[in-house]
């Protein structure tokens, strides 16, 4: 070892950023949770390999989308599929830390190549962060701990083992936790372009959508406007701060435990699993040597520790019976090449096409004559009260929104009426009607609501012209009534207050 | 520490040979964690005591570990050397070893240090990028790459659903649902894997991929047909009377999108239904209908002034 090939590590902030060197604890965790986060999509997909990503199927490459054309190749059935195994081992083994590097290699290859060959339903943000960080593994040492890896080389090694585990440069860590700076402030950017982002219409409608899985939570939570805009600013504010406050000590766990916060309500609200699961995976990059202390230390003092290494325990176990005189190397060739074949058999068996089976369950399903055309005669007219959203009383808002929707309301309070409107729509005139409960018309008030606006506000101040009792405040547009929201007046009618009086806007 | 002594000797040794940054860190850590025994660097996290005590038991110590004292065995090892090292300031020779034989082994050499600087400057220069031209919305188009550096998760939003239907009508007149007979795939939820394409840049496929694998009468044409509705309407029941004070009375609004031939090949292609109804409101304006039919129907004239200088032929543009 010639001791002039080495270089010391300069005592520049850059430098020590990111070349300090530590052990590769956080790069473990998160290559061992990341995968399996990525992995379980992957899995789910096997089913349908030949029809994403086969020549006998549909493969829609993001190229393609972005009008680049065809520029991966689509391979055939008989090749894709047993590539396909090999990435569901190469995970697998990534997970488990054997032969990490190569796997990771494997897997930083064929991850990607398989969603972009889909990028209808494949790729998405969480594959592209997935392949960021399955590549910066790739760079590191994090199959030196905590990995089948380190245990075969103990196993292998000198008797002695060294007292202090291997350390290396944090760079590829380093760039795991500058990916999420960078992510969260582009996210920022994203949503402050977004059209109606701080008024809350944006994520009201994402709320509402089906596109992702299930969200009950979210369903609940659309309606509440306000609730709505303060979560967007904050969700601002932290994704802008998050890269300059993540590295400083005071504020580090802060950081992440805001953002460990936003993934489970996006998971809450949105419907998704993914991405939040991809994303706090990967928050164990930011987790460094003195955190595994101070956890270990913890174990200790709660008396976990027989608890907690119990799985490491069976893993040892279950390790000792891996016969010494394999190559690790030999073992995992073989094993590919057991997954490719195993692969391909499970595909072929699962007959996706049905070719096997019976001609009657790939039979195409009639329709009904009358359902096709009223599907096919392209000429409906949008119902008035479809271009929408709500209507809704209240007495203050924010924001712009309304904050309480209110159906009881004294004198001396001033009535918010606020119209929410589905875009796209025309230019329209709405008119608000103020109705005693025999339905006679007390006031009506009107204005114009142009094809850019998304909302209106008609304002009544209750003076003394009205007497305590139930009224309907009545959105009406083009001669129809559109939305109805009965409210009930009490109190005394002030002798000495002004007229009523509307505005609006 | 004196100089002439066997530790003082090994101090200097130890000090010169021994990378900065892991000595440091064996200091820092020191520092912070006074309970020595306790802060213990294993790749077995939570079986360093049993392994340690297993040791002792086992009567292996002081064969795999001649330079301990039988006392010292069943300690930790690194808690031995950091005992030895700031507390009792005795420098035994497995420390050294040890230390010395990983210097080399954890430390970058040169040419690793340079790529890995390139590295780190081209992986940070694409994140940067990705920023700058997501915020200036420059170099996007049409660049497939900058999927993987433009951070613009939930960036639109529409008031209304969507999904896509196709129907194929056959020579017989009758019209089939073209549907994978095998199953939809769902890749996120309920919403079957054709709804997400919003491009279209899938529907040919699906549909020749349908028709290849199904059984059915020959197919005249096929029609893709979009489906819409405000999104409140995905409200439940209770919720929606809840908010709105009336009962769930959805209509679906359809609008056809292409007509296709049996093998995907689009004939006709049409506006989706959200541009669709943008257009119907810009033109649903009087002064506005006045004004393009007065407009001139072609964009450029006939006279190409580049062919005239060139003096091939008049100028005149024929294509």
């Amino acid at each position: 070892m010639n001791p002039a090939h080495l270089r010391k590590p300069q005592p520049s902030l850059l430098n020590s950023f990111f070349f300090s060197e530590e052990v590769p604890f956080g790069a473990a965790v998160v290559r061992m949770l990341m995968p399996l986060a990525a992995g379980i999509p992957l899995v789910m997909r096997f089913p349908r390999i030949r029809e994403l990503y086969t020549t006998d199927g549909t493969p829609t490459q993001l190229f393609e989308l972005f009008g680049q054309g065809l520029v991966l190749p689509v391979l055939s059935p008989w090749l894709a599929v047993p590539l396909y195994g090999m990435l569901l081992l190469a995970m697998f083994c990534a997970i488990i830390g054997f032969r990490t590097r190569s796997s990771l290699i494997v897997a930083t290859v064929l991850y990607p190549y398989f969603s972009l060959l889909d990028g209808i339903s494949t790729m998405t943000k969480y594959s592209v962060i997935s392949t960021h960080i399955l590549l910066l593994l790739a760079l590191s040492n994090c199959g030196a701990v905590w990995s089948v890896d380190a245990w075969l080389k103990r196993r292998s090694g000198p008797a002695v083992v060294p007292p202090v585990p291997p350390r290396f440069a944090v760079w590829p860590v380093r760039l795991m936790q500058l990916l999420f700076a960078f992510i969260y402030f582009g996210a920022a950017i994203t949503k402050i372009q977004t059209e109606a982002f701080f008024s809350g219409e944006q994520m009201r409608y994402w709320m509402l959508s089906n596109w992702n899985y299930e969200n009950p939570v979210g369903e609940v939570m659309a309606m509440w406007s306000p609730l709505l805009l303060i979560s967007a600013y904050l969700a601002v504010v932290w994704e802008i701060l998050f890269g300059f406050l993540v590295w400083q000590p005071r504020t580090r766990l802060l950081m992440l435990a805001v953002g460990v916060l936003f993934h489970f309500m996006t998971w809450l609200t949105l419907g998704l699993y993914v991405f939040p699961a991809i994303c706090v995976s990967c928050y164990f990059a930011f987790m460094m040597e003195a955190d595994v202390l101070y956890l270990r230390h913890l174990a200790r003092r709660l008396r976990l520790a027989p608890l907690l290494s119990l799985p490491v325990r069976t893993s040892a176990r279950l390790l000792n019976l891996m016969p010494q005189f394999v190559p690790a190397s030999v073992a995992w060739i073989c094993l590919l090449a057991a997954a490719a074949m195993g692969a391909s058999e499970l595909e072929i068996r699962l007959d996706l096409y049905g070719r096997n089976a019976a001609p009657e369950t790939r039979r195409l399903q009639p329709v009904d004559a009358a359902v096709a055309r009223t599907m096919l005669q392209n000429d409906q007219r949008v119902r008035q009260r479809d271009k929408f959203f709500s209507f809704d009383i209240g007495t203050s808002t924010v924001g712009g929104q309304l904050a309480n929707r209110k159906n009881s309301f004294t004198y001396g309070q001033t009535m918010i009426a606020q119209i929410n409107l589905n875009p796209p729509h025309e230019d329209m005139w709405v008119e608000c009607v103020l109705e005693d409960d025999a339905g006679r018309i007390i006031e009506q008030f009107g204005q114009f609501m142009t094809r850019d606006m998304l909302r209106a506000n008609f304002t009544y101040e209750f003076g003394n012209r009205l007497v305590p009792g139930h009224y309907n405040m009545v959105l009406k547009n083009a001669k129809q009534e559109i939305y109805r929201r009965g409210f009930e007046l009490t109190g005394k009618v002030p002798a000495d207050a002004h007229a009523s009086t509307v505005m609006t806007n | 520490m004196g100089s002439g002594t066997v530790a003082g000797t090994a101090w200097k040794v130890l000090r010169t040979t021994v990378p900065d940054p892991i000595f440091h860190g064996m200091l820092y850590k020191t520092a912070k964690w006074p309970r020595r025994q306790e802060t213990v660097w294993h790749t077995n996290f939570f079986l360093q005591r049993p392994e340690s005590e297993s040791i002792q038991q086992s009567g292996r110590g002081r064969e795999q570990f001649p330079w301990f004292s039988q006392s010292q065995v069943g300690l930790d090892r690194i808690g031995q050397n950091r005992q030895i090292l700031h507390r009792r300031r005795r420098v035994l020779p497995v420390c050294i070893l040890v230390l010395v034989r990983d210097q080399g082994r954890y430390e970058m050499s040169r040419w690793k240090t340079v790529l890995a600087s390139t590295f780190i400057a081209a992986y940070v220069g694409a994140l940067a990028w990705g920023i700058v031209a997501h915020a200036l919305k420059v170099g996007l188009c049409g660049n497939t790459l900058s999927y993987f550096v433009v951070w613009d998760m939930f960036c639109g939003w529409s008031a209304w659903d969507s999904r896509t239907h196709i129907l194929a009508e056959g020579v017989s007149g009758q019209y089939y649902d073209v549907r994978e007979p095998w199953g939809e795939f769902h890749p996120f939820g309920h919403t079957a894997r054709i709804h997400y394409d919003h491009t279209n840049h899938l529907l040919p496929k699906h549909i020749s991929n349908v028709l290849k694998h199904s059984e059915h009468e020959e197919i005249q044409q096929v029609y893709v047909v979009e489906e819409v509705w405000p999104k409140q309407y995905n409200l439940p029941p209770n919720l929606y009377d809840h908010y709105f004070g009336r009962a769930n009375d959805k209509q679906s609004y359809f609008h056809l999108r292409a007509v296709c031939m049996d093998d995907g090949e689009v004939l006709k292609s049409f506006p989706n239904w959200y541009t669709q109804q943008q257009l119907n409101n810009l033109y649903d304006n009087p002064r506005l209908q006045r004004q393009a039919g007065e407009a001139s129907s072609l964009y450029s004239t006939l006279f190409v002034p580049n062919a005239a200088r060139t003096n091939r032929g008049l100028g005149l543009n024929t294509n």
